[in-house]
């Protein structure tokens, strides 16, 4: 199977069981629940590469926008923190 | 843009597109459901939108290629095969190459380019040899290149894998055999093969090796034509162990839409002149 669907199948399955797992908990806040699937996100793709130059240049692209959102949701704790 | 080049972009689209269909069905579902469940204030059913969303946009959004494994296996053989291409064009070679049978498991027919039409069929025992200029007779022109098959390796893979030897095989079970040995090894399937006089005609869908048969016909148009591509070649060395006859690649075609390959093979026993 190409790991660019073994990527899919098993992100997909990760982000799913961390739904039903936090839902459970009783977890309320929607930024736990995106850090959580930006951190899977990074342990898929290293944990299904590697993949072709055109895969890994846009996966490349996808990480640098999940970075970008857990910067943001981190930072933002932060500032609730200081408050 | 060349015909084949035109035919596999369509193919790549009709694939994008059962893709594409998956992708927007998450997507517009998972929006679906982020509105919903945000104006519902439903927390879990949020971050199940969000989930959906973002599968979707990376099912669109990430391409489909071939595996990796396919791609270094393509690249590695290719530039070994266009050494041959250019053998055959500084010899201006134009005859069809001659299998010449072989038994024994795992050994593969060797392929003969004879140099002009009227150059001798080689015998037999020219198979173990291991030069590749050789001489069949005594006249001039009695001489060709002598080369192991491009698919002399599927062949033997073939073979282990069925622990048959083809040279064991009856014709009529060849498709059979044939089968079984490509469909464990997730190359091809033999749709059909008929047998008429010293013809064979054979016609099989290919499930990989595309990338390779393609650029091939691309870069050695002239190997292609006169020795045949690992997959064609591979067949011919087959029914040429199977039948124990001298084998000839008369007419081959791919059609990349239909992933389908049709070749017409024509058996010669050791006295007929095969390359006239």
């Amino acid at each position: 199977m190409k790991n660019v669907i073994v990527f899919l199948i098993v992100y997909a399955t990760l982000i799913f069981a961390t739904v039903f797992g936090l839902s459970l908990l009783g977890e309320e806040r929607i930024d736990v629940y995106a850090a959580l699937f930006a951190v899977e996100f990074f342990i898929t793709s290293e944990i299904t590469s590697p993949f072709t130059p055109t895969e890994h240049h846009k996966i490349k692209i996808l990480g640098m926008i999940m970075m970008v959102l857990f910067i943001g949701i981190v930072v933002e704790r932060i500032i609730d923190i200081l408050r | 843009m060349s015909s084949e080049r035109r035919t596999e972009d369509r193919q790549t689209l009709a694939s994008t597109d059962r893709r594409a269909l998956v992708g927007v069905f998450l997507v517009t579902v998972g929006g679906i459901v982020q509105i919903l469940s945000y104006l519902m204030g439903i927390v879990p059913m949020l971050a199940f939108g969000l989930g959906s969303f973002l599968i979707g946009i990376m099912i669109l959004f990430l391409p489909e290629s071939g595996s990796i494994a396919d791609s270094v296996a393509t690249n590695s053989v290719l530039p070994f095969l266009l050494n041959i291409e250019y053998l055959l064009e500084d010899l201006d070679l134009d005859e069809k190459g001659i299998y010449i049978p072989v038994s024994g498991l795992g050994v593969s027919p060797k392929v003969f380019v004879p140099l002009t039409s009227a150059t001798k069929t080689p015998s037999l025992e020219l198979t173990p040899t291991r030069k590749i200029f050789v001489t069949v007779g005594k006249n001039p022109e009695d001489i060709g290149v002598l080369l192991d098959a491009p698919g002399s390796g599927i062949l033997t893979l073939l073979e282990r894998s069925l622990h048959t030897d083809l040279a064991k095989v009856q014709l009529k079970d060849l498709r059979t055999s044939i089968n079984s040995g490509f469909k464990a090894l997730g190359i091809a399937k033999v749709i059909s093969l008929e047998h008429e006089g010293d013809i064979v005609r054979i016609e099989m869908e290919f499930r990989g090796l595309t990338d390779l048969e393609t650029k091939l016909r691309e870069l050695a148009p002239r190997l292609s034509a006169l020795v045949g591509t690992p997959i064609v070649s591979a067949v011919a060395a087959s029914v040429s162990k199977t039948t124990g006859k001298y084998v000839r690649v008369k007419v081959e075609a791919l059609d990349l839409p239909n992933g389908k390959i049709s070749m017409t093979l024509q058996l010669r026993d050791q006295a007929g002149d095969i390359a006239k």
